[in-house]
């Protein structure tokens, strides 16, 4: 097919007579008016919120790659990735398509009335034709595969909430239908208008580019010359509508996320819960009433399209805890929306305690609060940036502040102030577990040394995890290693401290360690413990690195110091929280495994995908019997559904071998599924069998 | 009301305690010290009576430990209105001395408030002992008070669950055995501003007028925890000698 | 010695308690000891019958007052004191008990006398002394006394309350009040614990199961030794999992914190967490299969064998 390429073009308002034209304007400005009024009052909401400083290149950088790849939506969900991507892709270009539109013909045509400028048309035309159709076939597409997935009513697109409040949510279903519907249908209709157009003006030979508009063309054709116009003219009408409606929309509806989550994307922190923001205020920490939350935060209220993907794996929430992360977000948001005096299009949803200024306790509840291990899967999975963690420590500060905390939390703090760990042991007893070892460790107080070795407080007190650091002693003094530790000095980290919302004790703890740490002479430090080596990497401020004990583990192979012997069997590795998706070191640990020559067998959940052992964010000190599965009994499992053959559940913190001996026994697979930490592992691959005894 | 509360420093219940050279006393150099259960307690029972009353709370405690300016600065930071430490570097102090120097600093109160007991009266209660000696109405073992008009209604817990109740006309002493609810927490955060409230006033001791009459001669720490005494023998062995064990503990058939 | 030895007894609903039958055993030994007479001090409404069914005393001072019908914190140590500063004892037993605690320092105070607290047992050979538990059983302390009188407020268990029944008919006497009756404190009822589950952490004894038990309905055999001892049945996490008992029982990190008299653990194996909440117990005694169980490093008296061997035993012994 041959055309000439510079006839291509389009009129818009072909066979518009002025009051049409104007009638057109009119309606576009009403919607445009209507976008920027819920669009400022948005803004307005945002610029009430607390100040924080987040813009920065590498955010800017990251959003770009995030938003032009779509990969956070695709994160593990290919099918939504694949689905989302045509429809954002799609709708960029049909977007531009209409920017373009507007800029030739009401801006060079119309305002500046210089015809001569206009460069809508010639092989430019054709070309950006050509790309809009294909899109468009894409858009549509990805809305149709969107449509089916919410047809198939999967687990996280339910609404139903995990406490006990009763709120009306058919909002938000509303909500949803509504925004794809719209978008189908605007696609739908610019397709059709497209091929009334192309047969109104006798199918224009460049115009086979607009292959879907061609095929209606050509589907229409019967329609006859009068019928075609008609038909193009209400097309023209519905869809210009459709689309003046829909922009004014947008900031009323779930599409305002087209526009926050980008900056959402931009502005979001991903180190916010590995280093988590100091208290500002010391005679008021965390979270008062609604001024206290950041306009970052505001945004996040607004960014979350309830994709669910956090309400699907949150531990809390699949341990029947009242805590989803999306509903604690959602509640915010109609809080926060309810005090801004906003509204939705739909019936609103009754917003909680919209009297209230007290936030913890009241439109989030204190059981909600407490629920939450902080393992920040819900951070790591969100699509759009949401930082759940940070803010449910700003919530959990305010309810330590007022003195709302929970019982076993309670008797922990005091255990804490009291002794330094939490298990109300005195500090003079935190080193009794090297009684055992048959040679001394260095008192690093005393004699310097290479690493200081961060113990703990799990692996100091609890018989089990102590166990393991007898383990991990012996071999690092076998292998020759120079280290030392605090012996009484040391002070529970206070990682998890923190997160539970107890600041000054947090900075009591850290001050002590630091004292202990600036009174002895080391140039690393390792710990066995990933809570203790996310705080003191993020928290500390130290200079010297921290290292996992796995990580160590791993030079020593490598340089060859610790020669291991060939073991047979399979086991599977749980990627603790502060270890994986805090410090990202998914490797180490593996690559040890598969040095003892153990088959790795992973669970479904592994890696950033982690399922949280339950222990985290100062849940190991709170009461959990009144959960319905614990999260880890559901991961021991998903251990022991991997097969008969699979026989240890490797670990490599010890507040999972404390967690998951402990599941074994309350699922009753202790006889079926060995704990065992990797240290244990390696140890018996040192001994001279080298065959693991189930 | 107006009320004031008694803490005690004893040593804290966690430490592996260690005798002193010639076996009289506890090796006091390095031992850790911390608030009474009991008076925690009592603490508690006065500041849910001040919310109850709109009133005052003041609490007292001597000189004993390092650790006592704390535990009034936590009081403090809890709610109550003043703390008065007593004497300073005192060291340990028999339970009459404790209570001539309460008596001594304590000033008008509706109501003192003190922990039933602690571990080391050997020498009497302290709670009893300032009832004594200030005449006032008294009652032991106290687990729940709610104020009427010029009463106060408390509840005695005699022992098992079985309590009883006493309209208890005021200025009374009461012995506490539980307040009607958990202690509070205080966040530390909270108790770093009090040391900065310039709430916690400083009085000198004057010097006990009252002996307790009594002289510990030797102390010693006895065989327990040092592992489980193993009962040897079959089924009917063991179930002899746990009777007896029982009984020891006043409990079973033969109590 | 000059004076008597007087015990001060505790009564409630028309029975004197155990408190007091091991306070006639301890003062009949030591009224043996030191050629002196016993004494008892009966204080109450109409208590002249119950106070002659006393067997151990050589006498019994019964003071009768209407307005004392109740134990009155302020009336009853009123009145006792002022019986003891009038006869001048030797000695003077009070149990170091919810009553006794309300006593013990006004009659010491009152008449100026010694008091020995916390104390488990009294040598009234060679000068008056006695021996105490302090920092909650952590030390022993022996003490001497200044003077050959004191008061003592003794720990349950100093004496066999078996022997301290008897079978003798003491003198009666009645004093009329010589205090005033309580002025300042009234009592207004008395409230039995309220029906529904029993509240572990406030039973003295308790018979706690673990794993060993094996099956639920082996858990009978345990509530039949645990009333038998009149205490309750606990358990350790896994039993309360498998529903067999109610949380309300479960002892330990996630359960409830107890520190009875008397902790009987039964196939327990003593994880941590099940260590957190009962090692304040006074009297721990365990019993398993595996002489290694955890357990025994923190009970005071361990048994390894079967405890379906021995609960039979135990049964039989207390019925």
């Amino acid at each position: 097919m041959s055309f000439d390429i510079s006839e291509a073009g389009r009129e818009v308002f072909l066979g518009f007579g002025t009051p049409a034209i104007l009638l057109f304007y009119a309606l576009a400005a009403v919607a445009i008016a209507v976008f920027l009024y819920g669009f400022w009052r948005r803004f307005a909401k945002y610029r009430t919120g607390a100040s924080a400083s987040r813009l920065s290149l590498s955010g800017v950088r990251r959003a770009v790659i995030d938003i032009s790849s779509q990969r956070t939506i695709g994160k593990r969900d290919p099918y939504i990735g694949v689905a989302h991507f045509f429809v954002f892709w799609g709708f960029i270009v049909l977007l531009i398509a209409t920017t373009i539109i507007a800029i030739d013909e009401d801006l060079i045509g119309l305002i500046l009335d210089k015809p001569q400028w206009q460069f809508w048309n010639g092989a430019f035309y054709v070309a950006y034709s050509l790309l809009v159709d294909i899109f468009g076939i894409g858009f549509v597409v990805g809305l149709v595969m969107l449509a089916y997935r919410r047809r198939t009513k999967p687990f996280r697109l339910s609404y139903d909430r995990v406490d006990s409040v009763s709120s009306d949510r058919r909002g938000y279903s509303l909500d949803d239908r509504m925004f794809l519907a719209i978008l189908l249908f605007l696609g739908i209709s610019g397709f059709l208008l497209e091929g009334f157009r192309i047969a109104a003006t006798d199918f224009p030979s460049f115009e086979w580019v607009s292959i879907a508009g061609w095929l209606v063309a050509t589907l229409f054709s019967g329609l006859g010359e009068a019928g075609n116009d008609t038909a193009r003219l209400v097309t023209w009408w519905i869809h210009a509508g459709a689309a003046l409606a829909f922009v004014a929309y947008i900031p009323y509806s779930k599409a305002m996320h087209m526009v926050v989550d980008v900056a959402d994307l931009v502005f979001t922190d991903k180190d916010s819960a590995r280093s988590l923001p100091p208290v500002m205020d010391s005679s008021a920490p965390g979270y008062q009433d609604l001024s206290s939350f950041t306009w970052k935060e505001l945004v996040d209220f607004d960014a979350c399209t309830k994709c669910g993907k956090c309400h699907e794996l949150c531990p809390a929430r699949l341990s029947g805890a009242p805590l989803s992360p999306r509903d604690l977000i959602l509640d915010l948001r109609e809080y926060a929306d309810a005090r801004a005096g906003l509204a939705m299009w739909y019936p609103a949803t009754e917003p909680r305690y919209p009297q209230a200024d007290e936030i913890a306790g009241t439109v989030i509840g204190t059981d909600t609060l407490w629920a939450c291990t902080t393992c920040m899967a819900c951070q790591e999975v969100c699509p759009v940036g949401i930082e759940h963690v940070p803010m449910i420590v700003e919530l959990r500060r305010r309810l330590v502040d007022v003195g709302e905390v929970e019982p076993g939390l309670q008797k922990a703090f005091q255990s804490l102030a009291r002794g330094g760990n939490s298990f109300g042991k005195s500090a003079k007893q935190r080193a009794r577990w090297t009684k055992q070892l048959d040679f001394t460790i260095k008192d690093i107080r005393e004699q310097p040394a290479e690493y200081l070795w961060f113990v703990g407080d799990n692996a100091a007190f609890d018989p089990r995890a102590a166990e393991v650091s007898r383990t991990v002693a012996t071999i690092l003094h076998g292998a020759g290693i120079d280290f030392g530790i605090l012996y009484e000095a040391e002070r529970n980290s206070g990682n998890d401290v923190r997160r539970a919302g107890e600041e000054g004790l947090f900075d009591m703890l850290r001050q002590q360690n630091k004292e202990a740490f600036a009174a002895a002479e080391f140039s690393r430090i390792f710990t066995t413990d990933p809570h203790s080596l996310n705080t003191l990497r993020n928290e500390y401020e130290l200079e010297e690195p921290v290292s996992h004990y796995t990580e160590i583990f791993v030079e020593l192979i490598e340089s060859g110091r610790l020669p291991l012997t060939h073991m047979e069997g399979k086991a599977t590795y749980h990627d603790p929280c502060y270890l994986g998706r805090y410090s990202e070191e998914y490797d180490a640990p593996r690559r040890l495994i598969e040095a003892t020559g153990l088959e790795l067998v992973e669970m479904g959940r592994n890696r950033e995908n982690s399922l949280c052992c339950g222990a985290g964010g100062g849940r190991i000190w709170m009461d959990d019997s009144g959960l319905e599965e614990r999260p880890s009994e559901n991961r021991i499992r998903e251990a022991v559904a991997l097969g008969d053959d699979v026989r240890f559940f490797v670990v490599s913190c010890p507040k999972d071998m404390v967690m998951y001996t402990d599941a074994t026994k309350t699922t009753g697979h202790e006889d079926r599924l060995a704990v065992v930490d990797i240290a244990q592992l390696i140890e018996r691959a040192l001994d001279s069998e080298g065959v693991l005894v189930g | 009301m107006d009320i004031g509360v008694l803490l005690r420093a004893v040593p804290d219940p966690v430490e592996e305690l260690e005798l002193n050279d010639d076996e009289t006393d506890l090796d006091r150099d390095y031992l850790g010290y911390v608030l009474n259960e009991f008076d925690e307690h009592a603490l508690e029972e006065a500041l849910l009576l001040k919310e109850d009353t709109d009133g005052s709370v003041t609490a007292y405690a001597l000189g004993t430990a390092d650790e006592v300016e704390q535990m009034l600065f936590t009081a403090i930071a809890k709610g109550a209105d003043k703390a008065v430490k007593v004497g300073d570097g005192l060291g340990a102090l028999d339970a009459h001395a404790q209570a001539d120097l309460f008596v001594g600093a304590l000033g008008e109160h509706d109501l003192i408030l003190c922990g039933v007991q602690a571990s080391d009266e050997i020498d009497g209660q302290v709670a009893m002992l300032v009832s004594a000696k200030l005449g006032h109405p008294h009652v032991s073992v106290v687990v729940g008070t709610s104020p009427g008009a010029d009463t106060l209604t408390i509840t005695k817990e005699y022992w098992a669950g079985i309590t009883a109740s006493y309209e208890v006309s005021l200025p009374a002493v009461l012995g506490i055995q539980a307040a009607r609810q958990a202690p509070r927490y205080v966040a530390v955060s909270r108790i770093r501003q009090a040391q900065e409230s310039g709430a916690l006033t400083e009085t000198d001791a004057d010097p006990p007028s009252s002996s307790s009459g009594i002289t510990i001669t030797a102390v010693r720490i006895p065989e327990t925890g040092a592992g489980a005494e193993m009962i040897d023998g079959d089924e009917e062995a063991a179930a002899d000698r746990i009777i007896e064990l029982l009984a020891a503990a006043g409990v079973g058939g033969a109590a | 010695m000059s004076g008597a030895i007087l015990v001060v007894t505790e009564h409630l609903a028309g029975s004197f308690t155990d408190a007091t039958f091991e306070l006639l055993a301890l003062g009949r030994e030591l009224a043996t000891d030191t050629g002196t007479e016993l004494e008892a001090a009966v204080v109450g409404s109409d208590v002249s019958d119950m106070a002659g069914s006393l067997g151990a005393p050589d006498r019994v001072l019964v003071i009768d007052d209407p307005a004392l019908e109740s134990f009155n914190p302020v009336g009853h140590a009123d009145a006792v004191s002022a019986l003891v500063a009038d006869r001048e004892p030797s000695i003077v037993l009070v149990p170091y008990t919810s009553t006794g605690m309300d006593m013990a320092s006004h009659i010491a105070i009152r008449s100026d006398l010694p008091l020995v607290s916390y104390c488990q047992s009294i040598d009234p050979a060679d000068g008056l002394s006695a021996t105490c538990q302090l920092y909650a059983g952590k030390v022993e302390a022996d003490v001497t006394i200044d003077g050959d009188r004191a008061v003592f407020a003794v720990l349950a268990g100093a004496a066999s309350a078996a022997n301290g029944r008897g079978d003798g008919s003491p003198d009666i006497e009645q004093i009329a009040n010589p205090a005033g009756s309580g002025g300042g404190t009234v009592f207004t009822e008395l409230a039995e614990p309220e029906a529904g589950d029993v509240d572990i952490t406030s039973e003295e004894v308790l018979v706690v199961v673990g794993r060993g038990i094996e099956s639920e309905d082996n858990i009978a055999e345990a509530v039949e030794l645990a009333e038998a001892l009149g205490g309750v049945v606990a358990a350790s996490r896994p039993i309360v999992d498998q529903g067999w008992l109610p949380k309300t029982r479960q002892v330990g990190k996630s359960g409830l914190t107890v520190a009875p008299k008397v902790y009987l653990a039964l196939g327990v194996s003593g994880a941590p967490e099940h260590v957190e909440g009962m090692r304040e117990a006074s009297t721990i005694i365990a019993v398993n299969t595996d002489p290694q169980a955890p357990i025994f490093g923190v009970a005071h008296y361990g048994w390894v064998g079967d405890l379906f061997d021995l609960l039979p035993e135990l049964t039989d012994r207390l019925e």
